[in-house]
């Protein structure tokens, strides 16, 4: 990995980039070339394409590296011109990804030659690529921090569902059966809330559907569920 | 033929498994291809010791080029040839000889399992990298999934030209560099050239091969495999998934709702209207018509914003589980998604109209990379590819998946067998997309989202196909206990595509070679350098990919200013 | 030719997003980095169980008496079966996606759980606050006999269980036995 001085510190200047992929399905490779394309365009950072290696400031890594494409990511590490940046797009280049263990795999680029930026995403949407470029050339600082928290028993609110956990996962699962899973839990905390404050069911089912006939109607047919309770 | 029929074993309405002895199988299967009409969709080969002491090797046939063989419904049949192939004696007759189809399966039937296809023609390695030790079959049951041998020095592939070529005068290979501008993907060429026209092409592939139908039989359970599935590849991931969850959903016996069937319909649309678009306008901009490559983008970006707001992402949307989709379309939504596609039909017909006035990039783009449609049957060709050259194949027509046998449907052909045919189909499926779209929306019914009872069963075989933007994908699985599968198999249709590549390059000159490539609309590319030595003055040229586009694009730009190609 | 394209460029006018000095905003329901509620997360581990690329792991560690729960944000594909999943709806995806950082450790999330300890001073297999949820839960449940029984055994570590679940075995088959004994 690079030191703790920015891409931009060390080169100075505008950036070619150079675009490896080392066995991705090719999801973060078209939003890479999305970056290129009118809605984007990140052309006008300074920030160009280019198809060698030894013209190349910086790499942007696709995929988790397979073992038959890894002695060709190490050779283009040969012909870069050092110092370079290197920096993995998306889930599979960052850890891995979804075959992060697999015979057949590396288990992510820094397996192979050192990253210096990482960005996550599958695939991660151009503006993120975009961000992710301008955090390696130190224009932009990154957002994530590290988190480490030791979780005090006593700090605990608990879920306490206004009925039993039975009927409540059952009322659960009903809706994310009609609505899918996303859905399902915020019309059921909307619901729910609307119930705690004594709202009747047919008008709470009505503003929880935000207007939606079809929500509401499933809302409508629900088991009684008491009021009250809840996080 | 009759006596070595051993077994039959039925799936669902329409699809069965006929059990031969090994030996019958190259007759057995030439003629269910020839006779009766069939087209071989892969080879699949299972380890299903654990369940019979036995190996099984699988040759599914789409009754297709019939119309004798059709379930009530109108969907055409599916018939199946297997064969019980002894552990002592790992082998098989190949089928190859006589139907040219199964030449990369049963290839990658002796890669992954070690089953031996006596009389193949080929016996170079597939799948497998290079330096994997011999002897060790990923797909057998005795091999960890994350088992990975040290690395080793190993012999680079031997590519070899066709023996008539060879037969020829000396020609000399020479790799050749990136095709797929998207993406750098690595993958080798030779093209084998007299002067500047080639004589015949070979390939290397394989070099994204991830563990894919191991990792899904080993640390994943039935229902993380979508997820898994979607990211077989970044562009038509969804069709993936889809025609897993089918044939799970169809060996369960699970029925799913028909609003899920709906949603599933619109999302596959949306996604082959962002693929053909995409394609084409890499086709242009090898062709150096940038307008049409960055105005195509730009009007493809509509769908991808529409994507994320219907599912949460522009790409692996992560709708699917096994009994239907987890994630629903509210009436805003759906709203939203009128508007986007009446404004998204209004852009791309004008830049439509544009691309298809421009004489000189459809000048470009004819009567090269010729597939006649007799040599695109026996090849098993398919998708767009097929269709430009006048095979009328198209799985939602026939064998209807999902909401299609609801939405009126239209399968597009054209006649021209050349790059400009196979992007026509394109540009048109993805117009008559927005119309299957709004068609889906307009009449989507309610109900559930997911089936009531999702649950596994143990040791049943189910298969599916679905039609990919490129082509027919294909799954086929066995179920095994405890929520997971005990085979998967995943037959994508650019495999099948590329058995026609050496055909439709062989004539060309080497700046046509890029436009042939993406008129497959290929899965898979490479970033070597390409080494092009000419056989006559044995003079020997080093192209970078940015080198090879150039010539692609300065021979179109010429034929522009001459006003012939 | 190139007249039309101009003329018809011109009149699409400029598209470029101005990303990223404007933001680029996110639909409803847009899937986003993955965050925990510390307040509601009982330390159960079903988010790592479902997820696909195991980017949630659970880290035992019954010497210090913890369990982490690490979510290694690089390694997420984003596809939510974590908030699907978790029993108290402490996981949920958020809007945000620009989640590139220069170093490895600052996409890791750590959450450090004590894990509950018996009467008898042996460390359980589950944390205090998975107890404490599954005792409040319990008390929903109409069948008082049923909870009480079930709130004893939650109260003692794996082998404890064993041992009083054989002892009341024992009980049964030979009644008269004296207790302690089995």
């Amino acid at each position: 990995m690079s030191g703790p001085r920015s891409a931009y510190e060390v080169l100075g200047r505008s950036v070619y980039l150079l675009h490896v992929d080392s066995g991705s399905c090719n999801g973060c490779d078209i939003e890479v070339l999305d970056a290129l394309t009118p809605y984007f365009d990140v052309e006008r950072f300074g920030v160009k394409l280019v198809a060698s290696p030894k013209h190349a400031d910086a790499v942007i890594v696709t995929g988790p590296v397979t073992r038959q494409f890894s002695a060709f990511l190490k050779r283009v590490y040969q012909y870069l011109p050092k110092p370079t940046v290197i920096i993995a797009c998306g889930s599979c280049a960052c850890g891995g990804g979804i075959w992060h263990d697999t015979y057949s795999t590396l288990g992510g680029v820094d397996k192979v030659v050192p990253v210096d930026t990482y960005i996550p995403g599958c695939p991660p949407r151009p503006s993120a690529i975009i961000h992710g470029v301008l955090v390696a050339l130190g224009v932009l600082q990154q957002k994530v921090r590290r988190v480490e928290k030791s979780l005090r028993p006593s700090a605990l609110k608990t879920l306490r569902p206004p009925t039993d956990y039975l009927t409540y996962k059952e009322v659960l699962n009903t809706l994310k059966r009609m609505l899918g899973y996303r859905l399902a839990g915020r019309v059921l905390k909307n619901y729910l809330s609307l119930l705690e404050r004594g709202v009747g069911r047919e008008e709470a089912a009505r503003e929880a559907a935000g207007g939606d006939e079809r929500v509401e109607a499933v809302l409508k047919a629900l088991k009684e569920v008491v009021g009250g309770g809840g996080r | 033929m009759g006596d070595s029929l051993r077994g039959v074993e039925a799936l669902a309405p329409g699809k069965a498994v006929f059990y031969v002895d090994r030996e019958a199988l190259p007759k057995a299967v030439s003629y269910v291809l020839s006779e009766l009409g069939g087209r071989l969709a892969t080879v699949v080969g299972s380890d299903e010791r654990s369940l019979h002491g036995h190996y099984v090797v699988y040759y599914p046939i789409a009754m297709d080029f019939t119309d004798e063989f059709r379930v009530d419904g109108g969907s055409k049949c599916w018939a199946v040839i297997a064969s019980l192939i002894p552990p002592e004696d790992p082998s098989f007759p190949s089928v190859t000889p006589e139907s040219p189809a199964a030449n990369w399966g049963e290839r990658e039937v002796r890669d992954l399992l070690g089953l031996k296809p006596v009389g193949h023609p080929d016996p170079r390695r597939l799948v497998l990298p290079d330096d994997w030790p011999d002897g060790l079959y990923p797909l057998r049951e005795d091999m960890d999934y994350s088992y990975r041998p040290p690395p080793k020095a190993c012999p680079t592939y031997t590519f070899q030209p066709s023996r008539r070529v060879v037969e020829g005068s000396s020609i000399v290979e020479l790799p050749v560099g990136p095709i797929h501008p998207a993406s750098d993907e690595p993958g080798q060429f030779r093209l084998y050239v007299d002067g500047e026209e080639v004589v015949d092409f070979d390939y290397r592939l394989f070099h994204v091969h991830r563990g894919v139908e191991k990792l899904g039989v080993s640390r994943m359970t039935y229902n993380q495999i979508p997820f898994l599935a979607e990211r077989i590849c970044g562009i038509c991931g969804y069709s993936h998934s889809c025609c897993y969850c089918q044939a799970v959903e169809e060996a369960f016996g699970i029925e799913v709702p028909e609003r899920a069937e709906f949603i599933r319909s619109v999302m596959l649309e949306i996604e082959r209207i962002h693929s053909h678009l995409l394609i084409v306008g890499l086709g242009l901009h090898l062709a150096a018509f940038d307008w049409g490559f960055m105005q195509l983008f730009r009007v493809r970006e509509r769908i991808m914003d529409l994507a994320e707001v219907l599912t949460g992402n522009r790409k692996t949307y992560g709708m699917n589980v096994v009994g239907g989709v987890r994630r629903d379309f509210t009436k805003d939504r759906i709203a939203k998604a009128f508007k986007v596609l009446k404004e998204f039909r209004r852009d791309y017909l004008e830049v439509l109209n544009i691309i298809l006035s421009n004489r000189s990039v459809l000048d470009r783009l004819e009567s090269i990379g010729i597939l006649e449609p007799g040599v695109a049957r026996d090849l098993g060709v398919l998708g767009p590819t097929a269709r430009g050259s006048g095979l009328a194949i198209d799985v939602r027509a026939d064998h209807p998946y999902a909401a299609y046998k609801h939405l009126p449907l239209e399968v597009i052909v054209e006649d021209g067998c050349d790059v400009l045919a196979r992007h026509a189909v394109r540009l048109k499926e993805a117009l008559h997309s927005v119309e299957l779209i709004e068609h889906a929306l307009d009449s989507m019914p309610g109900g559930p989202v997911l089936a009531e009872r999702v649950e596994p069963v143990p040791h049943v075989r189910g298969l599916s196909s679905i039609e990919a933007p490129r082509g027919e994908t294909f799954h086929f699985i066995l179920s095994g206990r405890y929520s997971r599968l005990i085979r998967w198999k995943v037959r994508a249709p650019t495999y099948n595509n590329w058995a026609a590549m050496p055909h439709m390059c062989r004539g060309y000159t080497v700046a046509d070679i890029p436009l042939i490539l993406t008129s497959i609309d290929p899965c898979y590319s490479c970033t070597e350098r390409a080494l092009v030595v000419d056989v006559r003055s044995g003079a020997r040229r080093l192209l970078s990919w940015r080198e090879l586009t150039a010539l692609s694009r300065r021979a179109s730009k010429a034929g522009r200013a001459s006003g012939v190609v | 030719m190139s007249l039309k394209l101009i003329v018809k460029s011109l009149a699409w006018r400029r598209v470029t997003r101005r990303y990223p000095y404007e933001p680029h905003p996110v639909p409803e329901d847009f899937r986003g980095k993955v965050e925990f509620d510390p307040d509601a997360c009982m330390g159960c581990g079903a988010c790592a169980n479902v997820c696909p690329p195991n980017a949630i792991e659970v880290i035992e560690r019954p010497g210090e008496g913890v369990r982490v729960i690490k979510l290694f944000i690089g390694r997420c594909i984003f596809c939510g079966r974590c908030e699907e999943n978790c029993p108290v709806a402490a996981v949920r995806q958020t809007d945000e996606f620009e989640l590139a950082s220069r170093s490895r450790e600052d996409l890791e999330v750590l959450l450090k759980h004590v894990l509950a300890v018996d009467g008898e001073g042996h460390v359980m297999e589950y944390t205090e606050r998975e107890l404490a949820e599954a005792m409040e839960l319990l008390a929903t449940f109409e069948d008082r006999e049923l909870v009480r029984k079930l709130g004893e055994y939650a109260r003692m570590c794996r082998s404890c269980r064993v041992r009083e679940g054989v002892n009341s075995i024992v009980k049964s088959l030979r009644p008269g036995l004296g207790g302690g004994e089995g």
